[in-house]
């Protein structure tokens, strides 16, 4: 269970992280963020923090964090993107990776994590150089043996707790005697962590390396020392604030008034301490959470909230850090400053509000079912039972109105009003009562249901307009609205609109609710497997099908004969649809590459422009996993060689950006994939005579441009290193062309010396399908791919001859070619041996072509490939199985290898 | 007859229940947790410079699954296809599962750590697949290896 969670978040945070990193690339350094883009790159690693912390992987929160921080200050403003910045940010993603890769049990130890921690906190709080004063830093000798003790407490055994002790006796050494209050304050919380250790605390450790982190990154860009007076401003706030959050991370979590006093206090001092930045929009949603506290009796989400609880306290006094960090210019300046923040933080809270709205959400919809579970109950609640299903409903307008959801809000307000005279005792709840909760309560599921982000849903008053019903009336109705009462039958009882016209205005709001709804032409996810069972399952249930067909008994024109035709052309649909659930986008593969071009560019000094056309093009899955790697060679390959340096590119007449365009299409039942690049090209007399002194090819040898080009996909010609001078390209282009022919495509080159390149892959949209020749030899059949056959021949008597009155060769079309004996190859006994009473197909096999000898011919079918088990070892000749449409398995020949024996 | 209890399962012994077949007149076992299903004859397509002992692959609900003939892996002669001809889909190999097509299936025994003995020391026993012998109700039973079915 667990591990579905973990697989589950693995996959979705692999997603979210192509997802950002996609933005972040499409980022450019000294240009200002889009808004909208920072924002969804901010909210993927929320998510995937948030994720993380459910589910207790810690290293993979805290780096989500820190790159997050950095992200926040990006948005808001505070930090311009630098180059720097976007190499971390992009280094973060990489990380992630490999972190999500260790949870799902990949062994990886790339991962520098506290130090990749603490150089992200760097860039946050490293002062805007245009505004900043400028202040001494602490002293580089003692900032490089501070960073010597956190390396040793990271390297250091969590048991060992006398070493980590020495470790933090230095640390506190090297900070100094009179510490920034930043660094005071995450000293105090090292050490009481350490006790935590020593009193067998497991997850301490931990918490002790970020800690040291924060540390780390507070000293490095920590102002030194400033005036006492401002010190003791500044302390008290603090130190009350830290230490709430130590009793916070110390109270039992079911203890529920303890926990209630704790966040008081915690909010309290949060309060006095003036935070700027973030810190406010914390502390509303700190005193949101406690507020469920308080409200709920104890419920499986307690666990989480408190989580929750605990991480916001976290990340108040990381603000409180930030806040103590920013340099007081005048008092002035931060009162205003520290105004504004307070004003602009809901709105912050509110953009990237998309996982407290679902928390909403399903923390309501879960308070309903609470209510709703009470209410169901035998025999009318009681008074307990009406105090809790208030309480959900209050809860739920609460957070209602904290996130700006006034229809919830007011919904829930109208019950709430409705209950509050039961509620006191002022009259006995009656069976109607119960009725009538029980109609808000699934009211309200369904507005809370529909709840989706910004543009809001709009009312039914706007549809009322559009069937006729004059504005003024609504609005008036809307105004004298009983609490429940709907607008709609209001206005009818009013007679303001008829029930027709609000019939259709209902009908139009819910056709649009509908379409907004997130998920309603959504994606899920499902595991390969279930796709594969269920391909298998329709392949099946296809022969079963074809074999009631065909069965004699079917009497020609009879109605189970009509019903069952009628039933296969369903299945047939069923088929092609479930094939098509293994298609994917290629934007995921195309993303890949997109990074790998930012990197090779900047390590080559290169300007690339990258270009993606058709990333939406869908290719089957293990195709899109197939072409990944050459694909990116091919790439990798363009930039590093294609591409000219700018400045070579300026005295060339181009501009000093090159491009490298990929696009992809369908034509047919292909998938095209280009790769152009307006770089160096290639020039086939100079590929020719490369070839020729390396003597892959005779010195007379006169080859077409297209035949040069071929040229580089040789194995021998890409391991020369002068190459690279020559053509600017083809290191490994024989891998590449290689993998995508083992997926059944080609690849093929057009370049123009000067001008650029142009490479074209062409595959096969999808691996599993394959269009095949039955053939029989004896009793056997086998399946041949229909694109391997030139020709197929009854051979007349001259047509074929021995040699050595052994081997046969047969003559066509003025060639000849050697005999393939199918039956003889597989051992078959009952096989025809007479050529002229045989078939032979031509088989293109590179340059030689073979003619397989087969006793007939006997139909063309499209099968679905399947492996060969590797339990059985068999002949090179047979490339895999597919079932055919009598149920049994059939054999896949593989054209190329059959020669070779 | 009961299960036996989990005491007897630890430490290697070859105690637990079995499925039994016959080859011939010999009675086999294997562990009924390695046992998948059990399906009836289907048309083997053979595979050509396949070993010996297999028989083929056939098509399992859309799935192709090799099938190893019990009796060839044994080095006993072959039979006459007959009615009660099965075929055990076990758990092992590359892909997951095996077809073991043997004459007949009889019956799961529970043997406990008193019934199983060591296979004899100078018996040949085909790769060491002889996990056991298994003895009840006067019979002897062949427990088999299920993991070495594959490794010849």
């Amino acid at each position: 269970m667990a591990d579905d969670f973990l697989l589950e978040f693995i996959d979705e945070s692999q997603t979210h992280l192509a997802a950002c990193e996609g933005i972040l690339l499409g980022l450019k350094p000294g240009i200002p963020v889009p808004v909208d883009e920072i924002n969804a790159a901010f909210r993927a690693l929320h998510t995937i923090k948030g994720g993380a912390g459910f589910l207790e992987q810690e290293r993979i929160q805290r780096l989500a964090h820190a790159g997050e921080q950095v992200m926040d200050a990006l948005r808001s403003g505070t930090l311009e993107l630098t180059a720097e910045h976007l190499d971390a940010l992009l280094k973060t993603v990489s990380d992630l990776r490999a972190l999500l890769e260790i949870a799902q049990g990949t062994p990886n130890d790339g991962v520098e994590l506290t130090v990749q921690i603490a150089h992200l906190k760097t860039l946050v709080s490293k002062p805007d150089p245009a505004s900043a004063i400028p202040v001494p830093r602490v002293p580089l000798v003692a900032k490089r043996t501070l960073e010597g003790w956190v390396g040793e407490l990271t390297s250091s055994d969590p048991t060992d707790l006398a070493g980590i002790h020495t470790c933090l006796a230095g640390l506190v050494h090297e900070v100094g005697p009179r510490p920034h209050p930043a660094a005071q304050a995450l000293l105090t919380r090292l050490t009481t962590t350490h006790q935590r250790m020593a009193a067998g605390d497991r997850q301490a450790f931990d918490q002790l390396m970020a800690l040291a982190g924060d540390l780390l990154a507070v000293m490095a860009s920590a102002p030194a020392p400033q005036p006492v007076q401002e010190t003791a401003a500044t302390t008290p706030g603090e130190r009350g604030l830290a230490t709430w959050v130590g009793v916070l991370a110390t109270v039992n979590p079911s203890d529920r008034s303890a926990l209630c006093a704790t966040a008081d206090g915690l909010v309290a001092a949060a309060e006095r301490s003036h935070l700027n930045g973030s810190g406010p929009g914390i502390l509303d949603q700190i005193r949101l959470v406690s507020g469920l506290f308080r409200d709920s009796t104890a419920s499986p989400a307690q666990e989480s909230r408190f989580r929750r609880l605990l991480e916001l306290a976290g990340e108040l006094v990381r603000c409180e850090v930030v806040t103590a960090l920013v340099p007081t210019v005048t008092a002035d300046t931060t009162a205003s400053r520290s105004e504004e923040s307070t004003v602009g933080a809901p709105a912050v809270a509110h953009e990237d509000s998309a996982s407290p709205l679902l928390d909403f959400m399903a923390e309501s919809i879960d308070l309903l079912s609470d209510a709703e579970r009470i209410c169901l109950a035998p025999g009318l609640p009681d008074k307990d039972g009406l105090d809790a299903v208030f309480r959900s409903f209050h809860t739920i307008k609460g957070m209602a109105s904290y996130l700006a959801q006034p229809e919830v809000e007011s919904d829930a307000h109208g019950i709430e009003t409705r209950l509050l005279p039961l509620r006191d005792g002022e009259r006995p709840i009656t069976e109607e009562d119960r009725t009538s909760i029980l109609a808000s309560i699934d009211r309200l599921r369904t507005t809370i249901a529909c709840l989706t982000e910004a543009p809001k849903s709009p009312r039914l008053g706007d549809f009322l307009v559009a069937e006729g019903v004059p504005r003024p009336a609504i609005e008036e109705t809307a105004k004298h609205l009983k609490p429940g009462q709907r607008i709609g039958e209001a206005l009818v009882s009013s007679g303001a609109a008829t029930p027709a016209q609000v019939e259709k205005a209902v009908a139009v709001q819910q056709a649009q609710q509908a379409a907004a709804r997130p998920g309603a032409d959504g994606f899920s996810r499902v595991a390969t497997s279930k796709l594969e069972d269920l391909m298998n399952l329709v392949g099946e249930l296809l022969i079963s099908q074809s074999l009631i067909v065909h069965d004699p008994d079917v009497v020609v024109g009879s109605r189970l004969q009509q019903e069952a035709s009628r039933q296969s052309r369903i299945i047939r649909d069923l088929q092609v649809l479930s094939l098509s659930l293994r298609m994917v986008p290629l934007r995921s593969t195309f993303q890949k590459l997109a990074r790998a071009v930012h990197d090779t560019a900047r390590k080559c000094s290169k300007d690339i422009d990258f270009v993606v056309l058709g990333e939406d093009t869908e290719v089957d899955r293990t195709l899109a996993e197939a072409i990944s790697d050459p694909l990116l060679h091919m790439v990798r390959n363009g930039v590093d060689h294609g591409v000219e340096v700018p400045d070579l590119r300026e005295r060339r007449g181009k501009p000093r950006q090159g491009t490298l365009k990929l696009a992809a299409c369908h034509t047919g039942d292909n998938v095209v994939i280009t790769l152009t690049d307006d770089g160096n090209g290639m020039d086939p007399a100079k590929l020719t005579a490369k070839a020729v002194e390396k003597g892959l090819i005779p010195a007379d040898a006169v080859l077409t441009n297209t035949e040069a080009f071929d040229l580089i996909f040789l194995p021998g010609f890409s391991t020369a290193a002068a190459v690279t001078n020559v053509s600017g390209r083809g290191v490994g282009m024989d891998v590449v062309r290689r993998a995508v022919e083992a997926a059944k495509g080609t690849v093929s080159i057009d370049s123009v010396p000067g001008k650029g390149s142009t490479f074209t892959i062409r595959l096969p949209l999808t691996t599993a399908i394959l269009d095949a020749m039955l053939l029989q030899s004896g009793d056997r059949s086998f399946l041949l791919p229909v694109q391997s056959i030139v020709e197929a021949v009854r051979p007349a008597a001259h047509q074929t001859q021995t040699i050595l009155g052994r081997d046969r060769i047969l003559q066509s079309r003025g060639k000849s070619m050697p005999i393939v004996h199918l039956g003889s190859l597989f051992g078959i006994q009952e096989s025809e041996q007479d050529p002229e009473k045989s078939i032979m197909l031509v088989l293109e096999d590179g340059g030689e072509g073979i003619a397989l000898q087969v006793d007939d011919i006997l139909g063309q079918q499209q099968v679905v490939i399947k492996p060969l088990s590797s339990a059985i070892p068999h002949h090179q000749g047979i490339s895999g199985t597919a079932i055919l449409g009598d149920g049994r398995v059939g054999l896949i020949l593989d054209p190329t290898r059959l020669a070779g024996v | 007859m009961t299960a036996p209890a989990p005491a007897l399962l630890a430490g290697g012994s070859a105690a637990g229940n079995y499925l039994t077949f016959l080859l011939g007149e010999e009675e086999y076992g294997i562990p009924i947790t390695a046992v998948r299903e059990i399906i009836g004859m289907l048309p083997i397509t053979p595979v050509p410079s396949s070993p010996p002992e297999m028989d083929g692959v056939i098509n399992l609900r859309g799935k192709v699954i090799p099938v190893m003939s019990a009796r060839r892996r044994f080095g006993l002669p072959p039979s006459e296809p007959h009615p009660h001809n099965v075929i055990l889909v076990v758990e092992g190999g590359p892909d997951g599962v095996l077809g073991l097509a043997v004459d007949q299936v009889k019956e799961v025994v529970a043997f406990a750590a008193a019934d199983v003995e060591p296979p004899p020391a100078n018996q040949h026993s085909a790769g060491g697949i002889v996990l056991a012998l298994g003895k009840s109700q006067g019979r002897i039973r062949i427990l088999l290896d299920v993991g070495k079915l594959l490794v010849a």
